[in-house]
């Protein structure tokens, strides 16, 4: 990490001086560091289970109607916005996910860690919402699940959680500060 | 959307630590009290930064759940009530003089094949098939005198998707055969599929406007259509789809066999087999 080794040497600064009862950071660091790859392999898992669902929304479904609950999930009116279906929001949300994944665990492109953090909170926080709202959709609206939809959405909840424990170990509350 | 400016943060912090690291390190007593009175400082800022942080994050996250409410909300909106409004077009009808109609079956009655199809008006598919190969499958073989052609109304996308569309066309398709346009209409119909479900394409106005544009009787239609006359109709077809064992639609049949596959070829190629026999 080129901001990260500058941004531990600055906290060992800071510890020596803020706290000097302060465990050693090293450990939850590395733990920390690994997170991004995480999120990069969910999000790959997650890009195939919605390029998946793109395929089928202009395939499989537009050639038979199956008696079958991803069929009656994908052609609810709830699978489209504005005629786009919502597993393209999915794949973007994916390709969005494993960028900013990538760019932390392996240094690409211009913007800082703090930045591509929030903003994959952001988008991940997106996803999760309106894949909560499907879920709601399926469970009570129209009465089907689809299995591929709740993968998704797991996926995305998985996401969330790893993102969110980024953020607030890396970005807002650093742990090696201590108060 | 205004982004929290992280890299000034850490800038922050860095300024926040060099006097401090950088300042008395004496070790004498008066050096420690200022230090820790330095310490405590830099604790406060770090408090404020924190809390400054979190409400730049909180604004952000809610920025974001708005735009994803504003998305629901338009999306829910927009699907509703749209397809009911748009307007039929008249797709090119068989030519209705070379063709024998009767009911939801055409062709030569006595045809020594019988081709039966078993579909939902909702179903893209089926729309797929009446659009692009149905066509074909008259002029080669029901003008031509080959087949008997067969419509089976299977409608079973109304218990999937919260709805009656797919039941209220098939109705609307019988009224239409009992003035003699049975295949006029379920041109129609397919040719003026929504792009969602039970979405209000096949909302009253539309099948009325359907009829209109054909020229049926109107008051007959309406009265047919309002009173349920071919309900039961469509609910025994439904039935029998069911004891068949069928499962997706278009599901075809030549001659009692089901044909495997919804291509044209497939269905071609199970009707030369039957009339090679």
């Amino acid at each position: 990490m080129g901001s990260a080794t500058a941004r531990s040497s600055k906290r060992s600064t800071q510890r020596s001086v803020a706290s000097a009862s302060a465990p050693p950071a090293a450990a939850p660091d590395r733990w920390l560091s690994l997170l991004p790859l995480v999120v990069l392999v969910l999000g790959v898992l997650g890009l195939g289970v919605s390029g998946y669902l793109v395929y089928t929304h202009y395939h499989e479904s537009a050639l038979v109607c199956t008696i079958g609950s991803c069929h009656t999930v994908q052609t609810s009116k709830y699978a489209t916005v504005g005629g786009v279906p919502i597993a393209f929001f999915g794949v973007a949300m994916y390709l969005a996910l494993i960028a900013l994944a990538a760019a932390r665990r392996f240094h690409i492109g211009p913007f800082g860690y703090d930045t591509l953090t929030t903003l994959a909170f952001g988008t991940v926080l997106a996803g999760f919402a309106y894949s909560f709202f499907l879920t709601y959709v399926e469970l009570f609206v129209i009465d089907a699940i689809c299995q591929w939809c709740v993968s998704s959405a797991i996926i995305t909840t998985i996401i969330l959680a790893l993102e969110a424990t980024l953020l607030w170990k890396t970005v807002i509350a650093p742990s090696d500060v201590s108060y | 959307v205004a982004k929290p400016n992280p890299s000034r943060n850490v800038n922050q912090r860095t300024q926040v630590t060099a006097p401090a690291s950088g300042g008395a390190a004496s070790g004498s007593p008066a050096g420690a009290r200022a230090d820790s009175r330095r310490a405590q400082r830099v604790v406060a800022q770090r408090k404020a930064q924190r809390r400054k942080r979190l409400a730049t994050l909180g604004g952000f996250s809610a920025l974001t759940l708005l735009v994803v409410l504003a998305v629901i909300i338009y999306s829910t909106r927009d699907n509703t009530s749209s397809a009911s409004n748009q307007p039929i077009t008249l797709p090119s009808l068989y030519d209705s003089g070379s063709i024998q109609a009767n009911g939801e079956t055409m062709g030569d009655p006595n045809a020594k094949v019988v081709v039966q199809e078993w579909g939902d008006y909702q179903c893209p598919g089926c729309g797929q098939f009446a659009r692009g190969s149905e066509e074909q499958l008259v002029n080669d073989y029901v003008k031509t005198g080959k087949i008997r052609y067969e419509f089976h109304d299977f409608p079973f996308i109304d218990a999937r998707v919260n709805g009656s569309e797919s039941h209220d066309a098939a109705e609307a398709a019988a009224c239409a055969a009992d003035q003699g346009r049975f295949w006029d209409y379920h041109r129609t119909l397919y040719f003026n599929q929504a792009t969602n479900e039970n979405s209000g394409g096949f909302a009253d106005k539309r099948l009325q406007a359907a009829a209109q544009q054909l020229g049926l009787d109107m008051t007959t239609f309406n009265d047919c259509l309002s009173s349920g006359k071919h309900k039961n109709d469509v609910l025994d077809s439904y039935n029998q789809g069911v004891q068949l064992g069928i499962s997706q639609t278009p599901t075809f049949y030549v001659n009692g066999q089901m044909v495997n596959g919804i291509s044209y070829s497939a269905v071609q190629q199970a009707i030369n087999a039957a009339l090679g026999s």
